[in-house]
């Protein structure tokens, strides 16, 4: 999920991570489709808060590499080593270090400004889920998309109405 | 008609916009840049609290060789926006 998509992107994100790093929170709209089902790029927001505790299962923004910035989850912590995928990935996986989590999201923010938290117990276990059916991943994202086209027709019939 | 409580001008990236701050996330997709005037007349309607436009047209003129009428035009337009985005009432 990317969230610096050019050069004026990266430095209103830049702003953007030193705000959180002062405290403040900060809702950051994201692009891509590499944390569907969850976060919904182009649609959806993310809330930012200052990272603290990271662990396996949270969801972050971190550099991972030359000005590459991605919204995804952390699948593991070794030392100082973090392996992070998105939830929409099938295997493509990034590496970076503690030091290059700069925000940990705690909501995703729908266009309505309704903020759904990443952090209660049953979002928490679907969560857990997902990352265990990585081998399902490829079909469950296929009725996702089949879900999705059928819901946005639907939105469509109903607004030409 | 004044500001609502929370919003505030801040220089992000160079530019001067109005943030929601102390009453939740600042958020990044609903960020209003000003332009000079814009920002020059926000700071006056901070300092009057409750203001008219007439009161902010008047301010320009006398801060800027400029007729009342045009005044009332641009300060019109601007505070127009600010009411789209829900940061004056």
């Amino acid at each position: 999920m990317s969230v610096a998509a050019n050069k004026d992107d990266g430095v209103v994100l830049a702003e953007a991570i030193r705000l959180v790093n002062e405290g403040v929170e900060v809702i950051f709209p994201v692009n891509g489709r590499s944390m569907r089902p969850f976060i919904e790029g182009g649609r959806d927001s993310v809330l930012l808060v200052k990272p603290q505790d990271v662990k396996p299962l949270d969801v972050v923004l971190a550099c991972v590499g030359e000005n590459h910035y991605v919204v995804h989850r952390i699948i593991s912590v070794d030392g100082e080593r973090v392996t992070l995928m998105g939830d929409g990935n099938l295997q493509g996986r990034e590496f970076c270090e503690c030091k290059e989590i700069y925000a940990k999201v705690t909501h995703v923010v729908s266009p309505n400004g309704k903020r759904h938290a990443l952090n209660t117990p049953f979002i928490h276990f679907v969560q857990k889920m997902w990352v265990k059916v990585l081998p399902l991943r490829k079909y469950l994202l296929k009725l996702y998309r089949v879900y999705m086209r059928l819901r946005n027709f639907k939105k469509e019939v109903h607004d030409a109405h | 008609m004044h500001i609502k409580k929370g919003f505030v001008l801040r220089e992000v990236c160079g530019e001067q916009v109005i943030m929601g701050e102390g009453i939740g996330a600042l958020d990044f997709g609903k960020l209003l840049c000003l332009n000079g005037t814009a920002t020059w007349l926000w700071q006056r309607a901070s300092e009057l609290g409750e203001f008219t436009i007439v009161a902010l047209a008047e301010a320009l003129c006398d801060e800027y060789d400029v007729a009342l009428d045009d005044a009332l035009t641009d300060v019109m337009s601007i505070v127009e926006q600010w009411k789209n985005v829900n940061v004056v009432e």
